[in-house]
């Protein structure tokens, strides 16, 4: 009975393919295998991954710290210019007095 | 020995998926193609419920045969394969289309009422064409899908399951419902 209602559905959902159908797809096919695949074989991908290999490598190996593009002397001068201000405002550990107090004086 | 007669048997689909894989046979692809192509369409028509847009899924998932045939496992049937890839390629098209989850698992444990397959028989062949596609179309997307594969091919109940990741017993409970829901939206209707 279960085939009698099988076959009873399959006749009422029998849906024909169209008459382009067959067309239709084989153009597709034969787009599909005419566009060039890129990475389909192992020699694309062995050939791409040596490719980004060597830039990185001459990339990192050709960088230099950039020396010129600041003023030697310049900083120099300042650094001292610093020291130099920070010294006068630091009193040395020999002179200091812990025991007195700013309201000693007053 | 000498009268030994080799009988040279038809290819199975598996071997002509092989052939096709290891030898790129182009003529057994398209021995696959001509004999699946129209219980593809009808399979998918069961999803779309529009030609065109059936035929359009059909062709994709030839295309995917096509594309993919180095993962085709030849230890594997071609059938499950090129069914689960029909099924994934309409269920792809049915992601772009809100109106899928329809799923109702409410009454998944419940006990199954018998079923007069020869009064559904009778009142399938009463129904028009797009009666029946209308009422197959409010089924629950699982109980559709599991009766369209009961329909559209001579798979079995563990091949069926293997398509739709449930186990054979749940498929069978999956079509038995999709019988019982026919059953009553076309009885009620005439």
């Amino acid at each position: 009975m279960s085939n009698k209602l099988k076959q009873s559905l399959v006749e009422k959902m029998d849906i024909k393919s169209s008459a382009d159908f067959d067309t239709r797809f084989f153009e597709k096919l034969a787009k599909e295998q005419k566009r060039p695949r890129a990475f389909a074989s192992w020699l694309t991908w062995a050939i791409s991954g040596c490719a980004t290999a060597s830039v990185l490598f001459i990339a990192i190996n050709s960088y230099k710290v950039p020396t010129a593009t600041f003023n030697h002397k310049e900083y120099v001068d300042t650094a001292l210019e610093i020291q130099s201000a920070m010294t006068d405002d630091i009193v040395s550990d020999e002179t200091s007095d812990l025991t007195s107090s700013s309201y000693d004086e007053i | 020995m000498e009268n030994l007669q080799v009988i040279k048997t038809a290819p199975t689909d598996n071997e002509l998926m092989q052939m096709f894989a290891d030898q790129d046979d182009q003529a057994a692809f398209e021995r696959l193609y001509y004999k699946y192509k129209e219980a593809l369409i009808r399979f998918s028509y069961g999803y779309t419920f529009n030609q065109f847009k059936a035929e359009e899924i059909v062709h994709d998932t030839f295309l995917k045969v096509h594309r993919y045939k180095s993962k085709y496992d030849p230890q594997k049937s071609f059938r499950t394969w090129l069914w689960t890839i029909c099924k994934n390629t309409n269920l792809d098209a049915l992601d772009k289309n809100p109106k899928r989850h329809d799923e109702n698992f409410d009454d998944l444990e419940s006990e199954l009422e018998s079923v007069d397959e020869s009064a559904l028989d009778v009142l399938v062949k009463q129904s028009t064409k797009e009666h029946i596609a209308e009422v197959i179309k409010t089924l629950p997307l699982s109980q559709r899908e599991a009766l369209l594969l009961w329909m559209n091919d001579d798979l079995n109940f563990d091949e069926m399951g293997s398509i739709l990741q449930k186990s054979p017993q749940a498929v069978k409970n999956l079509v038995h419902r999709a019988k019982i829901g026919l059953k009553a939206k076309l009885g009620g209707s005439l």
